[in-house]
């Protein structure tokens, strides 16, 4: 499959949503929500815009979704009556709703998922975007990755905080990518949440979407405890 | 169509706590939601609790010993037990519960001293389903969670499809779990959805939800390798299609746009017309937004003499698990050659001017469909097929 666009957003540069307008429509959008929204958008444009509505599969990997929400969910029912929380915190909490807010706003009716896991989810949500152009469930497959660091997790994980998308199709892109399977060459990343497997694709498209390398490869984490390797050539 | 063969079954939910039980609940009629048990509350909201169970795997939260019950009826029924390990083996599970750490005690420690259990880490770690079943089984294929909300369960059936048909792996241990959840037990109360009397779906006076937990697991099987085993062609897993309404978070469109291109997907998938379509297991949750839309799409795809139920009466809505189950108890429909009555239902809706079934009725024909909605906007529609 090839790459037609990418998007990425984190914190190197101050907070990542620094600078960025949402559509009304997205007022209620929590912080999650909002990066995935940011680096789905990045990658469409990137794309030159190349979604088309029921042709379109959307796939989110996610480690914690968005776990802020669903602690301050908690603070709701620790410090008021169960009768008065917040529908609006509720529904952000769910994992999926980053992937509904992309969908609304770039108007794609194709199929949606948001996978959960701390397991290599992100090369396993590429072997899928794969399976899904091939068997011609789409045309086009928007898959990304977000991961939000809060007060609570960052006793325990190491999260990379950010999202990252890629826009995928059998259409000449700028980059063909290739998966393979190595066994037990894997960097362990499974604590870290599912971005940094995507930042590692997002970095090696770079060089090659650049010209500073015909090919770049890069290796994540899968189920089986091996490696994916994703090789990538212009 | 395609041909991958359903060769397990495995459900647990408050209608029964396996296959037998849950046939002869259907068959009966009977249901009672109470408050819960599982948790203390002052809400008023009915819900259906699992009965009667126990699991050996105690250090594993509930979802998951749900999950695993389940999974041992399917495995046990596909005649697999002891020999999965010869064959390349994918789990793909939904869930909604379990992906979050929706664990109050745990968070009342932390806004208590700052410190964090790391106990409950571990076990929120090895609760996510897919993950948690192939560890267990040792198994060696693709492993997914869907976290898509209410249609996870329906989506990761689906994936399982694409991966035998992909030959990602020869067998998919497929469907969906969740527990009954004091935290989404007050989401679902803060929306407005969940009703105080037992659920009607279809019904004229529906008033809502009552939540629900349990677990449907299915054994898919390409066909080559359920005829290696001396499987007969039985049931099959012809076809899945989704969609987005691209519309809102929490309410479906109004004229139903992704449940119909879902639907009409399908349909062409599997080269099928709607009047081919035996019954619908329906999502049917009886909230006012669902039932309507749904019952909009039947009729304009369907028309008015489809039959169809939604079993979300007997078992409640098991948000993750639901998907599963219901693709369970569609095939459970197909093979035994009846479907229950729809619970609760007495009087049709004018607004959607169709009725469920409202008592036991005797099946013909060869295939069956089994949707889901989610939040969020997913639209999920799966074809089952049996060989008469």
């Amino acid at each position: 499959m090839n790459i037609l666009g990418t998007g990425l957003v984190n914190k190197e540069n101050g907070d990542c949503l620094d600078g960025r307008a949402f559509p009304g429509q997205m007022r209620r959008a929590d912080r999650f929500c909002k990066m995935a929204v940011s680096a789905a958008q990045d990658a469409i444009r990137d794309s030159q815009n190349k979604v088309a509505a029921q042709n379109t599969g959307i796939i989110l990997a996610t480690a914690f979704g968005p776990h802020p929400t669903t602690f301050k969910f908690l603070d709701n029912l620790l410090d008021y009556k169960e009768n008065e929380v917040s529908p609006t915190l509720f529904s952000h909490s769910v994992h999926n709703a980053a992937v509904s807010y992309i969908a609304a706003e770039f108007q794609i009716n194709g199929p949606t998922l948001t996978l959960a896991g701390f397991d290599g989810v992100f090369a396993e949500a590429l072997k899928l975007a794969q399976c899904w152009l091939e068997n011609k469930v789409c045309s086009y497959v928007l898959l990304g990755a977000a991961e939000e660091r809060g007060p609570v997790f960052d006793k325990v994980f190491d999260i990379v905080d950010g999202s990252a998308f890629f826009l995928f199709s059998q259409e000449e892109g700028f980059c063909r990518l290739k998966l393979d399977q190595r066994q037990g060459t894997s960097p362990e990343q499974g604590r870290h949440g599912a971005v940094v497997a995507a930042r590692a694709l997002f970095d090696a498209t770079a060089k090659v979407k650049s010209g500073n390398a015909a090919e770049a490869e890069c290796i994540i984490r899968d189920c089986q405890a091996s490696g994916t390797v994703i090789k990538l050539f212009h | 169509m395609r041909d991958i063969f359903i060769t397990g079954l495995g459900a647990i939910s408050a209608a029964g706590n396996d296959i037998v039980q849950t046939l002869a609940t259907f068959k009966n009629g009977e249901r009672n939601p109470l408050k819960p048990s599982l948790f203390s509350t002052a809400l008023p909201y009915l819900a259906f609790e699992v009965n009667k169970f126990s699991s050996p795997h105690t250090d594993e939260m509930r979802t998951i010993q749900l999950m695993r019950h389940a999974a041992g009826e399917a495995i046990e029924f596909a005649g697999l037990k002891g020999s999965l390990n010869d064959f390349r083996v994918g789990v793909c599970l939904g869930t909604t519960v379990a992906c979050q750490l929706n664990d109050i005690d745990f968070y009342r420690a932390y806004r208590q001293n700052g410190a964090v259990d790391k106990a409950r880490i571990t076990r929120y770690l090895r609760g996510n389903p897919a993950e948690n079943l192939a560890a267990h089984l040792e198994l060696n294929g693709p492993v997914l969670t869907v976290a898509n909300a209410c249609s996870s369960g329906t989506d990761a059936i689906g994936i399982g499809l694409e991966w035998l048909s992909a030959d990602m792996c020869d067998i998919v241990i497929c469907g969906g779990a969740d527990e009954l959840s004091h935290v989404a037990y007050c989401g679902f109360g803060s929306l407005s959805v969940s009703s105080n009397d037992p659920c009607r779906p279809f019904d004229c006076n529906r008033k809502g939800l009552n939540l629900g937990e349990g677990a449907g697991i299915l054994i898919l099987e390409k066909k080559e390798i359920a005829q290696r085993r001396g499987k007969k062609p039985f049931l099959s897993l012809l076809g899945y299609a989704s969609s987005a309404d691209a519309y809102h978070l929490t309410a479906p469109h109004p004229d139903g746009k992704g449940l119909g291109i879902a639907i009409h997907k399908v349909l062409k998938n599997c080269g099928l017309n709607p009047k081919e379509i035996a019954f619908i297991n329906a999502h049917g949750t009886a909230t006012r937004d669902n039932d309507r839309t749904e019952g909009k799409v039947f009729k304009e795809i369907f028309g008015t003499k489809i039959k169809f139920i939604s079993t979300k009466g007997f078992t409640g809505h098991t948000l993750g698990a639901a998907g599963g189950l219901e693709a369970v108890f569609t095939c459970m429909g197909l093979r035994e050659g009846w479907l229950p009555k729809n619970p609760g239902f007495e009087k049709e809706d004018p607004e959607i001017g169709l009725s469920p079934l409202a008592a036991l009725t005797q099946l013909n024909g060869c295939y069956a469909m089994s949707t889901s909605l989610a939040f969020g906007g997913n639209n999920s529609a799966l074809i089952i097929g049996i060989e008469r």
